[in-house]
């Protein structure tokens, strides 16, 4: 079954096409890269899955839920957040500067479920220990914790509800390379313990071969090529998903120039 | 005889009533039209020792040790202004917070030819014309009347490499000046500046976290680690600490089950204690780790190293 369908997505702004024909499925437990440079529309499809963006045109479904565009009430936007929670890029911009860590995530308990104050802090340190974070982070505000245990916070934040879909737009990109590789193993443990699909957006390559099963390649608000990541990287079909790979470093890799523009 | 040699760097900012030594006996020699790779996590102290060498210290701080450029130590003052203007430019990671964004690119390419060069205007938009060409930015004249938020960041970091040009340093500091742009633009950028390098014998420091970057473009690579050189990599790597980032990266050809990773984090000269400053998170340490601070013996700062080659 399909947790996520989209179809034919489309965003303008003025007289400029985000994200023009887009579509594609999320299977349960499924982890779906979008691949693409910076202008590609590829966080303008992540906002959309969300709520955070009103298609221009094409439709959205979440869990066999149609999210058509329109005012919804309150509780239909809780039971939309359970279907579907985000990771930003920069945790120290998306969290609250002024609350602590395991205030964060009690919040989102106390918003989602009935549970005692009592009930609430077990399950929010339970969700901290998930997420490889001590109890006395519970205490520290962001600007207290590391890049790498903020973003730690942020997954957290996202599990409280227990979504069926976990959209992560560049949530490894800003962290040092050690700290990277503990996310991303942090990742592939949640997916494994929990029936959860991952709509993962990144730029790397290399990082999108690790995390996903299938990936699509934006350019310009469009798919270029899509299917199974492995088969995508080793073989691909179209000239802009070589010229990405190409432009990876790696041993022997020597920067090249395209044509003056 | 080399461009740039620091001995023995070192530099704390001033915390409350102490001081924090963020970068500590730091050697490092770079020679004319060489290119060196200083790479290292957050925290590490790389930028800081690029910034040092053209006085960008934090307030208040304090520097030991020497940094000696073309023969002479680097500087103060009117001197130290002529070296930025004239002989070592740096690039940053962010163009856009680096550029004036209510003045022209034309504005920004001239200023310094028409008043440290006493040029023409004329001849220095003409100029600026020509560098932009050689950045790979063609239509220089309309580009030249734009402003920095009609540019895309890869264009603006190809702007900042012209203005770069515009001075023909004989060293560059290039702090991670392809972070912020997509995998294609990094590719050009780095082209680009290899490109120029080589044609006029600029030699340059680039600054990263990316391994695999600075071994493709870099002649030698340096790896730091709580403000301390742990590597000068020749060959394969040999610190625990470099060999782990590289297999704790994931790669192109394979996806693992799960990735060998480093445990703990990144820790900054000050917060390191005693001994190794990567002990805490290395497999390989032993109780002589914690002791002292390993010497840098034949390359490489780790009591282990001959060992594990």
């Amino acid at each position: 079954m399909s947790v996520i369908e989209a179809e034919r997505l489309r965003k303008v702004y003025g007289d400029a096409t985000a994200v023009d024909e887009v579509s594609f499925t999320v299977a349960e437990g499924e982890s779906l890269a979008i691949v693409g440079e910076s202008g590609s529309g590829k966080t303008t499809v992540a906002r959309m899955l969300l709520g955070l963006e009103t298609p221009t045109a094409g439709t959205i479904s979440v869990c066999g839920r149609p999210r058509p565009p329109g005012r919804v009430s309150a509780g239909e936007r809780r039971r939309r957040a359970r279907e579907i929670q985000i990771v930003f890029q920069d945790p120290y911009s998306s969290l609250d500067r002024l609350q602590r860590a395991g205030d964060v995530i009690e919040t989102s308990l106390a918003l989602h479920f009935p549970l005692t104050p009592a009930e609430r802090r077990k399950k929010a340190l339970d969700l901290f220990e998930s997420v490889g974070l001590a109890e006395r982070h519970a205490a520290m505000l962001p600007r207290q914790l590391s890049g790498g245990q903020r973003q730690r916070v942020a997954i957290a934040r996202a599990l409280a509800v227990e979504p069926r879909v976990l959209v992560l737009d560049e949530a490894v990109a800003a962290l040092d390379v050690s700290i990277q590789a503990q996310i991303l193993n942090l990742l592939a443990d949640i997916r494994e313990q929990r029936s959860i699909s991952y709509v993962f957006i990144s730029h790397d390559l290399a990082v999108v071969n690790q995390i996903s099963d299938t990936a699509i390649v934006m350019r310009h608000g469009r798919v270029v090529e899509r299917g199974n990541t492995r088969d995508l990287l080793r073989e691909p079909q179209e000239d802009y998903t070589r010229a990405l790979l190409a432009a990876v470093p790696r041993p022997g890799w020597k920067p090249t120039r395209r044509n003056a523009q | 005889m080399s461009l740039l040699t620091l001995e023995g760097f070192g530099l704390a900012v001033p915390y409350g009533r102490g001081r924090r030594t963020l970068v500590e006996q730091v050697d490092l020699t770079i020679g004319r039209g060489e290119a060196v790779g200083l790479v290292g996590e957050s925290g590490s102290g790389k930028s800081m020792t690029a910034r040092a060498v053209i006085g960008l210290t934090p307030p208040g701080a304090r520097v030991t040790g020497r940094i000696v450029f073309d023969g002479a130590e680097v500087p103060s003052g009117r001197a130290l202004r002529r070296l930025r203007a004239e002989r070592i430019a740096m690039i940053f990671q962010d163009p856009r917070a680096h550029i004036n964004p209510v003045r022209s690119v034309g504005d920004f390419l001239t200023e310094a030819m028409i008043h440290n060069l006493g040029t023409p205007v004329r001849q220095a938009s003409a100029r600026a014309v020509r560098l932009l060409k050689e950045v790979g930015i063609g239509d220089g004249e309309r580009r030249l009347r734009q402003y920095p938020h009609e540019l895309s960041g890869g264009l603006l970091q190809r702007v900042m490499i012209a203005s770069v040009l515009a001075v023909e340093p004989d060293l560059v500091l290039a702090d991670e000046p392809t972070t912020a742009l997509d995998v294609t633009s990094q590719s050009e950028v780095m082209a680009i500046l290899d490109e120029l390098r080589r044609e006029r014998g600029m030699a340059m420091l680039l600054i990263t976290h990316d391994l695999e970057l600075a071994a493709a473009t870099c002649d030698r690579l340096a790896v730091m680690y709580a403000g301390r050189i742990v590597e000068d990599i020749d060959g394969e790597p040999r610190h625990p600490y470099t060999r782990g980032l590289m297999r704790s990266r994931p790669s192109l050809e394979e996806a693992v089950h799960r990735l060998p990773v480093i445990p703990g984090r990144p820790v900054a000269a000050f917060e390191a204690g005693e001994g190794c400053a990567f002990g805490p998170r290395c497999d390989l340490a032993e109780p002589r780790c914690r002791e002292t601070r390993p010497p840098f013996v034949r390359g490489v700062a780790c009591l282990r190293a001959e060992e594990t080659a």
